[in-house]
């Protein structure tokens, strides 16, 4: 073979190692199907009123509704409406207080408008013994949508009607804890 | 969000680089392998690389995963794949990116044991570690990582675009010992590195026993670095024509300039044997140019909003625990800007070898100090190492080389690294009168289906090469 010859058929070779270097049975269509699942959990709200808090400060007497209100931004963000696929919300009371409470959580958006609503009865407690109570609730499709239009959480604590009400001087506390458990898709 | 996700997936599997030129290093019959050992034997008189076509090079790794793993079709969920990959891969993991092209090169013959060489290239070199908790936190969320940090250290990456022009001295100093150096001048085209990050966020059980949790932000202290990047961002210069203008002069020694050698030796105590040796990209660049650099500092810990059913209420109605959150967060954890001068220093890479060279061709006698031109084999072993923000890249290569013909000379190799145990890479170096012709490429055994390979290097080029004893 001359010289010349011999270089391109070793040309050849060498190319055609390269150009056959392909790609097999590999599928990128399946990148449509990539969808992250984080699941993020989240405190919410607290709190932990003791007797002197059902008390009013000038007629002395039980407070028979107490209302806190705080706004939740997040719940109506952009990423929540587009990304949030189903959430689940915990909420436990823990009532040392020997009184029982009627408890509504309202979630509202920015009319105020009810858009979720949590309600539980706490039963009455003892300082040794509190009552323990813990609900969930799984918001999906389609009362999700609506949760989602809420801005802000109102906090009612009433109190039904007793022969035995709370003295200022009673042990114990109502104390809520919460959390959220959101399930996203990316 | 998902289109994100593949284009980032992609990005990652696609364009991963690392640095290794095992093939080219110690191949003497191609002038560009005085870009890898100043120090080098040269054989010729005179060299002069074809402009943009003198050398292409272009390697990738990833030392953890390949595209196969993820894309395969075997009817198995893709996010399964993901997850699993997630798992699998560490920190250590990483992915390189280094492309070269050569702009100019050339080189010529003072005298008897003096070699000049010179040119101008253009480098991009990338390095991402696998940022795992950030991937798992994106991935899966905390959930199932309830009192488990996340790290911001998980975020480390280096990436530059760079010309580089140089000028280097070959001289051999006895019949045993050449050595060599060369003089770089980097001009920085952009540069984003984030290297130097700590601090952590965990969700764990709450310690006050207020709420279920607490979310704490630990010493959070994370800066990004860019130079070059904010003018071509910025909205005030939307024109292309400008920004290619820009680059153009950039690439022309008007970037961040910096100052790098290169330094390398040939040692031969007997004509058979040779050990080499050389340090390439011992350098800094400073960057005080077009500098826009992000920090990320403070510390903090939730566990919610404290209702606490004030008697008095406030005009609003109510106290503002959202606003007050958001407030104590923005005071706690600061992002400033900063435009401070900064200082990176290159990837250096150390190369060493030893080669025995054997079997002399038909009546062939010489001066065998003058290089290993008479000798038609030779077999060795050489090491790789290059610095990394997190330990030292390292690779480990045998080698058998082959002058088969006048005009065509083979080398083999077989390379462990971080990438692979079974890289088998060939070179050849084509001579035609002056004309010189190189391919070089490696994990030939994956080049049936790329898409398996975790390294890929490749470099070919043209030359006129003059000598003359030809």
């Amino acid at each position: 073979m001359k010289p010349v010859k011999r270089l391109f058929v070793n040309l050849f070779f060498l190319g055609f190692i390269f150009l056959t270097s392909c790609v097999n049975d590999i599928d990128f269509d399946q990148t449509e199907d990539i969808l992250p699942r984080p699941t993020l959990e989240s405190s919410l709200v607290f709190s932990s009123l003791n007797a002197p808090r059902f008390i009013d400060d000038t007629t002395q007497q039980e407070i028979l509704v107490l209302t806190d209100t705080t706004r939740l931004e997040f719940i109506n963000s952009d990423f929540f409406v587009d990304q949030l696929a189903k959430t689940n919300l915990t909420f436990r009371f823990a009532n040392s207080l020997d009184r029982s409470f009627n408890i509504d959580l309202i979630f509202v958006n920015d009319s105020n408008e009810q858009r979720y609503l949590v309600q539980v009865e706490v039963l009455a407690g003892q300082p040794a013994s509190p009552t323990l109570i813990a609900s969930n609730f799984l918001i999906q499709e389609p009362e999700l949508s609506l949760f989602k239009e809420a801005t802000k959480l109102i906090y009612i604590i009433s109190l039904p009607e007793t022969i035995n009400p709370i003295e200022i001087s009673d042990l114990g506390v109502l104390k809520l804890e919460s959390k959220a458990t959101f399930y996203f898709e990316l | 969000m998902r289109a994100n996700i593949t284009y980032i997936l992609l990005l990652i599997n696609t364009f991963s680089f690392s640095q290794n030129k095992e093939i080219l290093y110690d191949f003497n019959d191609i002038p560009q392998t005085l870009s890898l050992n100043p120090g080098a034997l040269v054989e010729f008189d005179k060299h002069f690389g074809i402009p943009l076509l003198s050398k292409f090079h272009f390697n990738f790794g990833s030392s953890g995963i390949s595209a196969y793993d993820i894309f395969r079709d075997d009817g198995v969920d893709i996010n399964t794949k993901i997850g699993k990959a997630i798992t699998a891969l560490s920190n250590q993991d990483y992915f390189t990116i280094n492309q070269q092209l050569e702009i100019i090169n050339g080189g010529w013959r003072k005298d008897e044991n003096t070699y000049f060489s010179y040119g101008i290239y253009e480098e991009a070199d990338v390095i991402l570690y696998f940022p795992k908790d950030l991937a798992t936190l994106v991935w899966e969320g905390n959930a199932n990582y309830i009192g488990t940090p996340f790290s911001l250290g998980d975020i480390n990456l280096k990436a530059e675009l760079l010309s580089v022009f140089h000028f280097g001295i070959n001289k051999k100093l006895s019949k045993k010992l050449t050595v060599g150096a060369r003089a770089k001048i980097y001009s920085s085209i952009a540069n984003v590195n984030s290297t130097n990050n700590s601090g952590t966020f965990t969700t764990r059980p709450s310690t006050t026993g207020d709420n279920f949790y607490e979310h704490t932000f630990q010493s959070l202290d994370g800066v990004l670095q860019t130079s070059g990047v904010a003018s071509l961002l910025g909205n005030d210069n939307s024109n292309i024509k400008e920004d290619i203008k820009m680059l153009r002069r950039r690439v022309l020694l008007g970037g961040n300039l910096g100052l790098g050698v290169d330094l390398g030796f040939t040692y031969q105590p007997e004509d058979q044997h040779t050990i080499t040796g050389s340090v390439v990209d011992l350098g800094a660049i400073f960057h005080s140019k077009d500098v826009e650099s992000y920090r990320l500092r403070g510390s903090y810990t939730t566990e919610g909003l404290d209702l606490v059913f004030p008697q008095l209420l406030s005009t609003d109605g109510t106290i503002p625990y959202w606003e007050d959150l958001e407030d104590e967060f923005n005071e706690s954890i600061k992002i400033d800007t900063l435009t401070a001068n900064y200082t990176t220093w290159r990837s250096t890479k150390l190369n060493a070898s030893y080669r025995y060279n054997f079997g002399k061709g038909n009546g062939q006698d010489c001066d065998c100090y003058a290089g290993s031109k008479p000798y038609l084999n030779a077999v060795g072993l050489q090491l790789f190492s290059v610095f990394r923000p997190k330990r030292p890249q390292v690779a480990a290569t045998a080698f058998y080389y082959r002058r088969l013909f006048d005009f065509m000379n083979l080398k083999a190799t077989y390379t462990v690294d971080d990438f692979s145990a079974r890289n088998i890479g060939l070179g050849a170096s084509f001579h035609i009168g002056a004309f010189n012709m190189y391919f070089t490429g490696n994990n030939l055994f994956e080049l049936q289906n790329i898409s398996k390979s975790q390294s890929v290097s490749l470099q070919f080029g043209m030359n006129l090469i003059f000598d003359s004893n030809d």
